[in-house]
């Protein structure tokens, strides 16, 4: 097969000492700050992004993969013993991981959420393996108008399965577009939007936008909230499962990876709907359903094993379409970027020692991930007790150090002020920074397309209904936007949201 | 500590019953219409040669039609108040990034560390000066060790007389 033996020659590139040690770093240190109370993946990703400055391609993306990862098992780790979940895709965990903590049973839910993490990593691995290189060739035939329209898709997509008002969503999305479009024009030189400031010429570096928002901006936030936690029944003697646990929640294990690794592909909130999703399965189909909400190891098993499964799959739109699903994916574009790498269907072909070398890396990292949280525990839960007065300077500490260290210009330190004051504001009118930050990543590549597509027609507009995909792209668009804006439905979403 | 301003209170017909949306829609509509007029400075070019001004004009177009969607929406239907700002953790915390900027130059990257922690931890009563003061120097010395030690970025680390 030759799937199965450029695997193998991805192992080979992720079991390179170099390799190998970057995907340890990142897992642990993923773990260790996305453990910390009040910091999720995303804020993770963008803090220790600095930290890849000075490596090269793949053992950058290696080691942000591992600490999405590990971020994400923190996050779990957090949500199951201080009910704080990380992230939204870890809130469905808070449910019944919080309760089994009360009863003393915090050592076997952690210990489920990692078994589950990694059965589901192991599967999310070769989905990925096999369904990144067919549709990176189909991504190889589209022209810029289904380009242009296919980001659309996915930008309305993003803003219709977030939470909250649609309007806002999408005008954050466009305020995001607008500020990518500061700076150079790549197609006539001319400068834009810079106000005569010589720092403005090379735009907003997504760096500078990245700290800001999911930096700086959630210490402003978090700052204000009293920060009061209850570490469930800190003494954990036992992280293993039981046989009878093992036994209950394989099944849900294996329901969560498949609902993951499907539902993970669709953009906006991969993780989040699969995790949601999984634990719904798990409800229907368990025959004492009483057992939900009040400690059941299956409410465990289920949700965490779907949001490893669909974080990873949310790899493939950004692998093979250079597109981000969510906004940890515009953080590893970003990354590929500072590397002088466009994400494309090309990477596949042109480096395939970073895709396939990455891909082999999910897998390792999954693997160091059981092995790293089942003995250590016990020190993750000594770091959720740090006080947040204490690391919020921290967190300021290594955005404005990475910000500085990435353009050796303090002007960036400025403009990262400047947006996390409006990003806070923001936050206090409902409007949450995440699409916009989809919105910078796409807005540049959006405008290219469309002139593109413009010229390649002679400034026909109607290319974008006439090719194929791109129509079916609108169509899929304008459904979905007609769907949400119908009262009864948008209802059922907000209801689905709540619970 | 202040609360939030609301326009029209009571007294008008013209009431904001949703200050959470009409602050938003305003300033969507004012960023939008500061894109719009920036962006007429540059060619709008033709329908098939797209000139540099036309996709940031149709964007901030249709973004302060939003801003004035949401405003009238604020006008009709009912919704949360703004909840207040903190203005003094965060205007401590953003004014201690800004002096980091001014002093990253100039005092390398230890002094301005070590200046950005201690401000904006003093900013929190709940915490003890001291822990604060070995705080600011333990993560100057990290950062120190870890960013130009380690990844070997060229950042000064003293100050340069």
């Amino acid at each position: 097969m030759e799937t199965l033996s450029l695997l193998l020659y991805g192992l080979q590139i992720a079991l390179s000492w170099e390799n190998l040690l970057y995907c340890f770093a990142g897992c642990l240190l993923g773990t260790l700050v996305g453990v910390l109370p009040g910091i999720g993946p995303v804020t993770t990703v963008a803090i220790l992004l600095p930290f890849t400055f000075g490596l090269g391609p793949a053992p950058a993306l290696i080691m942000l993969a591992g600490i999405y990862y590990g971020a994400q098992y923190g996050g779990s780790t957090t949500a199951i013993l201080v009910n704080i979940p990380g992230e939204s895709s870890s809130v469905v965990t808070t449910i019944d991981g919080y309760q089994m903590a009360r009863q003393g049973r915090a050592g076997p839910a952690l210990g489920i959420a990692a078994i589950g993490s990694f059965v589901a990593g192991s599967f999310a691995v070769f989905v990925v393996a096999y369904f990144s290189p067919p549709l990176a060739e189909i991504a190889l035939r589209f022209g810029p108008a289904d380009y242009f329209s296919l980001m659309v898709m996915g930008l309305a997509a993003s803003v219709i399965l977030a939470s909250g008002s649609l309007i806002k969503a999408i005008a954050m999305v466009l305020v995001g577009i607008l500020l990518g479009s500061i700076g150079t024009d790549v197609n006539t030189g001319a400068i834009r939007f810079a106000a005569g400031l010589p720092q403005l010429t090379d735009g907003i570096g997504f760096i500078v936008l990245a700290m800001a928002f999911f930096g700086i901006t959630d210490v402003l936030v978090n700052l204000e909230k009293s920060k009061e936690q209850h570490v469930a029944n800190a003494e954990i003697k036992n992280v293993l499962p039981t046989m009878e646990d093992l036994r209950v929640s394989a099944p849900s294990i294996a329901r969560g990876t498949l609902i993951g690794s499907i539902l993970g592909i669709l953009p906006g909130g991969g993780a989040l709907l699969a995790s949601f999703a999984a634990y719904m399965v798990e409800k229907k189909v368990a025959r004492r359903p009483a057992n939900f909400g009040s400690g059941d190891i299956r409410g465990v098993a289920a949700p965490e094993s779907a949001n490893n499964a669909g974080a990873q799959v949310s790899f493939i739109p950004m692998l093979t379409l250079g597109l981000p699903s969510n906004p940890t994916m515009a953080l590893m574009i970003g990354a590929l970027m500072i590397q002088g790498i466009t994400p494309g269907p090309g990477v596949i072909t042109e480096r395939p020692e970073l895709f396939w070398g990455l891909i082999a890396s999910m897998w390792i990292g999954n693997l160091m991930l059981l092995v790293l949280n089942l003995p250590l525990v016990g020190l993750w839960v000594k770091l959720l007790s740090v006080p947040y007065s204490l690391l919020f300077p921290a967190i300021l500490a290594f955005c404005c150090v990475g910000v500085y260290a990435s353009s050796n210009e303090p002007a960036d330190v400025y403009i990262v002020a400047v947006l996390a004051a409006v990003g806070y504001a923001l936050i206090k009118f409902d409007c949450e920074p995440a699409p916009m930050v989809l919105g910078f990543v796409l807005g540049p590549m959006m405008e290219e397309n469309l002139r593109r597509a413009m010229m390649i027609s002679f400034g026909d507009p109607s290319v974008f209904v006439t090719r194929p995909i791109s129509a079916l792209c609108l169509a899929a668009t304008l459904l979905g936007l007609i769907a949400i804006a119908i009262p009864s439905l948008r209802r059922r979403r907000d209801a689905a949201m709540q619970e | 500590m202040t609360s939030f301003p609301q326009r029209n209170n009571g007294s008008t017909p013209m009431r904001v019953r949703a200050p959470k949306d009409f602050w938003a829609g305003l300033f969507f509509v004012l960023f939008g219409a500061f894109f719009a007029i920036y962006s007429l400075e540059y060619s709008i070019g033709n329908i098939h040669r797209l000139g540099p001004g036309m996709f940031p004009f149709i964007v901030s177009g249709i973004l302060t039609g939003l801003g004035v969607l949401l405003i009238f929406k604020s006008l009709i239907n009912d919704g949360d108040a703004v909840h207040r700002f903190a203005l003094r953790s965060s205007g401590i915390s953003l004014f201690a990034v800004v002096l980091f900027g001014a002093l990253i130059k100039p005092a390398g990257l230890v002094i301005s560390t070590f200046t950005l922690v201690v401000l904006s931890g003093i900013a929190q009563p709940q915490s003890r000066f001291l822990h604060i003061l070995a705080l600011g120097g333990g993560i100057a010395i990290f950062c120190a060790l870890l960013f130009v030690g380690v990844i070997g970025l060229p950042i000064p680390i003293w100050p340069s007389w």
